[in-house]
């Protein structure tokens, strides 16, 4: 059991990072990378959705009619997903001003839709919701990795904190999704070309 | 075989059914436990802008800014879906004209969508006071920075604006720094202001003493 879970950490968080190798959930990458305090709450809300929906729905799952079972999950996942918007609308108004529809949006990741229907549906519930928790950890080291450097090159600044001088010249480009479609396929291309390999082989 | 067919879809129905049911309800008792919880914040940020707008210094608590609202800000009324405000700012010299005057809570076009702002205009009903952003759809990093406080400190005491200028340069009395990336957002945020001044014009608002 412990064995089984390692590997499942190290699947979902490198061999089978769900951006990288998957790449699922690019639209929330592209988006809401441009400042990293955003893509951490993004992130959070990410980790808590994928893990509950994974694991509510593994609990029904033999409840569960084969041929409706995708609309069974969308409905759990929309309504963990509105807890998470309530939840922020009422304690950290700020922040849920911020992310405005991108809270509600959660809801189209692919992510939260893969996982459930590849592994939630499949599995206990305890193994179902760890396996929700360390692809949501997948995604989110990846997102919070761009965010910092599109944050940084952008705005010069990273989580609010000026770091490069005046004389800096932010560029634009990283603040708009273009720039988060270079820097994911640049990061994409020196993952997949140098680093998998590597681990792939031990 | 037909008739497979037929329970199997009844069976399905039940289910979704019966799941939707349960969920709705949890949701309903989670949303009558919040909401009055996020109206309360929605009245604050609310309130919070007015302050901001007319240029006030928020003090810490909560119960200090409520406190600050109702002892400075009447509210006028509604005309034509602007909120009017009339606001008295004892916290600054009573002789400076940005001490009184009135705050219009309004919405406009923006480059994406609609922006609404609180616009504070002092009791000469020339001179802007404030202004605060309430909502904007703007291009996040780019547009979107219009709600950063370095924008919207500098139309403070501003009385008529003929330039825009970039933003690494230092705007003079009729001249405002615009976003770089976002020159687009700034006129229409402009734009925005000359529309809440012609407000003021047309509610014939008389001047406070």
């Amino acid at each position: 059991m412990v064995k089984k879970n390692n590997s499942m950490f190290k699947e979902n968080i490198i061999t089978n990072n769900p951006i990288l190798v998957q790449v699922l959930g690019i639209c929330s990458t592209l988006a809401v990378t441009n400042s990293v305090k955003n893509t951490i709450v993004m992130c959070i809300g990410l980790i808590f959705t994928v893990s509950l929906s994974s694991f509510s729905l593994s609990i029904i799952r033999k409840l569960i009619p084969s041929k409706v079972r995708m609309i069974i999950e969308v409905l759990v996942i929309s309504f963990w997903v509105i807890i998470v918007d309530l939840a922020l609308k009422a304690y950290l108004p700020e922040i849920s001003k911020q992310l405005g529809p991108y809270v509600g949006l959660i809801i189209t990741n692919c992510i939260v839709m893969g996982r459930t229907e590849a592994f939630g549906l499949q599995n206990p519930p305890i193994p179902s919701f760890l396996d929700g928790l360390t692809s949501g950890l997948g995604y989110s080291i990846v997102l919070i990795f761009i965010a910092i450097i599109r944050e940084l090159l952008g705005a010069g600044s990273i989580y609010g904190f000026k770091l490069l001088g005046s004389n800096w010249v932010s560029w634009n480009i990283m603040i708009m999704a273009p720039g988060a479609f270079f820097l994911l396929a640049l990061i994409i291309w020196i993952v997949k070309g140098y680093f998998l390999p590597k681990i792939e082989k031990k | 075989m037909k008739k497979d067919k037929i329970n199997d879809l009844f069976k399905n129905l039940i289910v979704v059914i019966i799941i939707s049911i349960i969920l709705i309800s949890i949701l309903a008792i989670i949303y009558s436990f919040t909401q009055d919880r996020i109206k309360e914040n929605e009245t604050i940020f609310k309130k919070k802008a007015v302050l901001i707008a007319a240029g006030f210094a928020l003090p810490a608590k909560y119960s200090q800014i409520i406190e600050l609202y109702n002892s400075s800000i009447k509210e006028i009324g509604v005309q034509n879906k602007v909120e009017i405000f009339s606001y008295i700012n004892k916290q600054i010299d009573q002789e400076n004209v940005l001490s009184k005057g009135y705050i219009l809570i309004f919405s406009g076009p923006g480059l994406w969508g609609e922006i609404t702002m609180a616009l504070a205009i002092a009791n000469d009903l020339e001179t802007i006071a404030g202004i605060e952003i309430i909502s904007q759809n703007e291009t996040p990093g780019l547009g979107g920075r219009i709600v950063e406080s370095w924008f919207k400190n500098q139309f403070k005491g501003k009385n008529k604006i003929s330039k825009i200028i970039s933003e690494k340069e230092i705007p003079a009395e009729d001249e405002i720094a615009s976003i770089t990336g976002a020159t687009n957002t700034t006129k229409y945020v402009l734009n925005l202001i000359n529309i809440g001044k012609q407000y003021i014009k047309s509610f014939n608002l008389p001047k406070l003493d």
